[in-house]
Parts: C-alpha cells; sequence; structure tokens
C-alpha cells in the first residue's frame, strides 16, 4: 500500500507541476455523479510518513537547477547555480507549505454533495457539489475550486498576485489511511513546492453530553433530550 | 363548542350599534421570500423566518398605536372577515440592504397600498415605521362613507362564506376579485346580528393566533437583535479584511515569504470571517427553530379547530335562513 501510494504520489506530483503552468487556470471540470471517495471523519498525522521539509526542498532545489542548467546549456551559456530571486521564491513557497500542513488532526465532514476540512487555527476548505461546475468560492480575496479528479478530491485556491494552493486528498483502499499533497506555486517560481502528510483514521469518543450550538446561549448541553 | 350552544348564541338578541369609523386590520405574516433566492445568493433561511415574523409583529404593533385603526391582529392566512389587509414579501435582506413589498388592499379588492420599501440593513425599525405612516395615511385619507363601506362589504363576505342562501345577492366579486355591493341588508336583519355574533366568536380565534404570534415575536426579537449586532461586527471584519487586501501589495518584497503569507493570511481570514458567520447562523436557526415549530403546530390546531367551527356555522345558518324564509313564505 505505502510503496503505491509513493509511486502515485511522484506520478502526481509531476501532474500538478504541469498542471500549474498557467495561473488562472481552475480545475478542470469532471463529471462525477456522486460522491468519489469516502473520506468523513477524524484523520490523525503520521508523522513518521510525512516527508521531510529539507530534504523534500534540496530534491526541489535539483530540479529547479538542472532545469536552468539544460536551458542555459541549449542556450550557449555554461552553468550559473540558481539566480537569487528562484532560491528564495522557491524557499518562501516551501515555509508556506510547511505553515499550511501543519495542523495534525482534520476533522472532514462529507455529505452527499459537500465536503469540508476542518483545519485548526485555519479556515475549513470547502468542496460544494451541489452547484455545476467547479468553484465553491470566490471572492476579491481569491477563489476556491474543487474537483474530484478519479477518487482523488482536489481542493485548489488561486489568491491575488498568482498564488496557488492545492490540496490533493487520497484515501487507502481500506479507508483508514489518508495522503494529502499540498503543492503551493507563484509566478516569481518557475518550479512549485510540493509536500505529502499521512494520516491515520481514528474514532473520537462519543460525547459525554447531548449538545447543540446556539446563537445566544452559546453551546446548551443536557444529559437527556434537548428542550430548548 | 357544541352545537347547541352555536344555535342559542344564534338566536340571542343583538344590539346593532353604530360602528367608529376606524378599520379593523390583519398584518398576514410576511412572505420571507425564500422562493426567489437565488442560490448563489447568501440568505439563512432562519433568519429570514425570523425577520417575516417581527417585521409583521412590529408592523402590527405600530398600527395598534393609531387613532386609524381599531383592532389590528396578526394572521396566518388570509380570510373573508378583514376590513383592511397588509400582505408584505421580503424582497431584499442580505446583510447590506432590506426591502419589503407592500400591498394594503380592503374587502372590496381596493389596492390602496402597493410599494417597495427599501432601507439598509440595521434600519428595519425605520422602514417598518415608514411602511405603518404610509399605511396609516391611506386610512386617514378616506372619506367616511368609504370605511363605512369596506367595515360593511368585509361583514357580508363573511356572510357570503358561511351562509351563501342568505347573503349571497348582497355581493358580487368580478374575476380580479374586486367586489361590488349590489343590494345592503336592513339594519334589523335577524341574520345579520346572527353573523356579526358568529363573526365575535370566530375573532375569538383569530386573537389567540394573534397572541401567539405576538408571545413568539417578543421571545426572538432579543435574539434577532443580538444577530443584528453580530452582523454590524461581523461587517467591520470584512471591511478591514478588505483594507488588509489593499494594503498587502506594498507591505512585502515580491516572492518573500511574508508576502506570500500576508496573501493567504488575508484569504484566510475572509474565509474564517464568512465560516463564522455560516455556523453561527446555524446556531441560530437551532436556537429559533424549535420555537417556530412549536408555534406551527398549535396555529394549525387553532385553524382546522376553526375550519370545523365554520362548516357547523354554515350548517346552522344555512338551516335558520332556510327556516325563517319558509315562515315568511307561509
Amino acid at each position: 500500500m505505502t510503496g503505491s501510494l509513493s509511486r502515485y504520489g511522484l506520478v502526481s506530483a509531476l501532474l500538478l507541476i504541469a498542471g500549474c503552468a498557467s495561473v488562472e487556470q481552475p480545475l478542470p471540470v469532471v463529471e462525477q455523479p456522486t460522491m468519489a471517495a469516502e473520506l468523513g471523519g477524524a484523520w490523525e498525522r503520521d508523522f513518521a510518513r510525512d516527508d521531510d521539509v529539507n530534504a523534500t526542498l534540496q530534491r526541489a532545489y535539483r530540479v529547479l537547477a538542472r532545469s536552468l542548467s539544460d536551458q542555459q546549456r541549449y542556450g550557449g551559456a555554461g552553468p550559473t547555480g540558481l539566480p537569487a530571486g528562484e532560491a528564495q521564491s522557491l524557499v518562501a513557497l516551501a515555509r508556506l507549505v510547511e505553515l499550511i500542513t501543519r495542523p495534525s488532526v482534520l476533522k472532514i465532514t462529507q455529505t452527499d454533495d459537500r465536503v469540508l476540512v476542518h483545519r485548526k487555527d485555519d479556515f475549513s476548505l470547502s468542496c460544494d457539489f451541489s452547484a455545476q461546475g467547479t468553484v465553491s468560492e470566490r471572492s476579491v480575496f481569491g477563489a476556491e475550486y474543487c474537483a474530484w479528479q478519479g477518487t482523488d478530491l482536489v481542493s485548489l485556491n488561486v489568491l491575488p498576485g498568482g498564488l496557488r494552493v492545492e490540496h490533493r486528498f487520497t484515501v487507502s483502499d481500506d479507508g483508514h489511511r489518508m495522503r494529502v499533497i499540498t503543492t503551493a506555486s507563484a509566478p516569481q517560481s518557475r518550479t512549485p513546492f510540493s509536500l505529502r502528510r499521512f494520516y491515520k483514521k481514528f474514532e473520537e469518543p462519543a460525547p459525554a453530553y447531548d449538545c447543540v450550538e446556539t446563537f445566544s446561549m452559546k453551546r446548551v448541553c443536557s444529559t437527556s433530550e434537548l428542550d430548548l | 363548542m357544541r352545537a347547541s350552544f352555536l344555535l342559542l348564541l344564534l338566536l340571542a338578541p343583538a344590539a346593532f350599534a353604530d360602528e367608529p369609523l376606524s378599520v379593523d386590520a390583519t398584518v398576514l405574516l410576511f412572505d420571507d421570500g425564500l422562493a426567489d433566492v437565488a442560490p448563489d445568493d447568501t440568505v439563512f433561511p432562519a433568519v429570514r423566518r425570523v425577520e417575516a415574523l417581527l417585521w409583521s409583529y412590529s408592523l402590527s404593533q405600530q398600527l395598534r398605536a393609531s387613532a386609524a385603526f381599531d383592532i389590528v391582529r396578526i394572521a396566518a392566512r388570509p380570510d373573508d372577515l378583514t376590513e383592511l389587509t397588509v400582505t408584505g414579501k421580503i424582497a431584499i435582506s442580505n446583510g447590506q440592504r432590506i426591502a419589503v413589498d407592500i400591498v394594503a388592499r380592503d374587502s372590496l379588492g381596493n389596492a390602496w397600498l402597493s410599494q417597495r420599501f427599501e432601507a439598509e440593513s440595521g434600519d428595519d425599525d425605520a422602514l417598518i415605521a415608514e411602511v405603518a405612516r404610509s399605511v396609516e395615511a391611506e386610512v386617514l385619507a378616506k372619506d367616511t362613507a368609504t370605511i363605512r363601506r369596506i367595515r360593511e362589504v368585509a361583514l357580508l363576505r363573511y356572510g357570503v362564506r358561511l351562509a351563501p342562501t342568505a347573503f349571497g345577492d348582497f355581493l358580487s366579486e368580478d374575476e380580479s376579485g374586486r367586489v361590488t355591493v349590489e343590494r345592503l341588508p336592513s339594519r334589523d336583519d335577524p341574520m345579520v346580528a346572527r353573523l356579526q355574533r358568529v363573526r365575535e366568536a370566530t375573532f375569538l380565534v383569530s386573537d389567540v393566533i394573534d397572541e401567539k404570534f405576538r408571545e413568539l415575536g417578543s421571545e426572538i426579537s432579543n435574539v434577532y437583535r443580538l444577530w443584528g449586532e453580530y452582523l454590524a461586527q461581523n461587517q467591520d471584519y470584512q471591511q478591514e479584511n478588505l483594507r488588509r487586501a489593499e494594503a498587502s501589495d506594498s507591505l512585502y518584497k515580491e516572492g518573500t515569504f511574508e508576502a506570500y503569507k500576508r496573501v493567504y493570511d488575508v484569504y484566510k481570514w475572509h474565509r474564517q470571517t464568512v465560516q463564522e458567520q455560516d455556523k453561527l447562523a446555524v446556531a441560530f436557526g437551532n436556537e429559533v427553530n424549535p420555537r417556530f415549530a412549536g408555534i406551527d403546530e398549535r396555529v394549525e390546531e387553532l385553524l382546522t379547530w376553526m375550519d370545523s367551527k365554520n362548516a357547523e356555522w354554515y350548517r346552522l345558518l344555512e338551516a335558520l335562513f332556510e327556516v325563517e324564509t319558509r315562515r315568511e313564505t307561509l
């Protein structure tokens, strides 16, 4: 299982890099009559399997350096290393991805037409499939797109200035493990940065009280049936 | 109420006193307008439902305070008893603006007022006060004969429904709902006196329904006031988010972590503000929906009871009319 996930991850990451070439290109609409996978539940990080940020950054450096070197060689100039702006931007994207993927628990609620990924200290990723198209949210602050690609759920945030943050959720066949590849890209860096985080499903303990959120009384709890 | 009691009520003598020249009005629960909301609009159904009730409640309270009105009730559905019916439909309530379409129609079917009233969100008290002033002005502008006529027609319309054999000839109605008085009953017509008594009994039920809505309006007005305060605060947050977004470009050098983080954070704050609002709207619904469910059930019971009583009144009045006309013929 681990091996197949990793191989799939590499292919997926390469596809992501290719897919991020155009900044304004949203996710392609994939006709998906039902939810392609079940993501609902509570997920905790499996730190042992996570990508190491520094090692991943070094790999991205090497890929970028090789690419620049090839360009310069075919252009007639010798290799001169990474331009400072490129290096700085790649590190910046890596730090951003590391920051975004920090939460150790994800709580996902999934209904017939909606997936919500709750993350601590961040907004919830929202995928609403009730309407046509892939846009879940759009405003002057940015846009949020969602799509199923095969059995992967892909959430893409397109932000001002061309910054893009994409999350690709893949659940294992037995439904107990999940991999999330988070990729950030920006016009200032020709190479996007991707990081993989792995999660294990866990059962949350059943609440001891019957609680309901109210507006004026906040959370109201009772050991018996609530009568508001 | 048993049939024998109803019969006694109908046969008791009645005084036919001159009525004061103000009108009775019914404010129908406003249409929440949810059927016309586009799927992309951010409208919270529970909030709309509360607005529909509270604005109807507020309008009825303000009309009650005016000398132009005698009795003002809130009702869940139109009826034939009413001298002046005020209907409202929420056209806009999106956190920035509010608009209601108001129609005031008399018992003859004439629209006295058909107008959209608009204001900024949070100014609903002022908006409803403006509606009340406009409706009141229409009543005050009518002459005595018109007011007397709509009062008479309201009673006769009720009579046509309950005892069509006795009252059917007095009124005619065209396709658009306009009513014409063909003739009037004599002032000492015993059927009219009976009809007035039946109407008084029916009004008792209408008063109970009205009271239920008033209690609910009073109960949930505090929750709605808190919601209004929250919305105002939320708008401040969104303005602040906009200001931050506009300032982001010049704050940090392009391609740096600080610049990327700033752009991401501004989006994050915006989404968190929106998602908090969604969450609180659900909490608002959790708080008010059980109260609505309770009153819906009670009002439905009362209306069903009233319908069954109306059927009984119908049978008795028609029978009495037949007995009396047969006696006159003999």
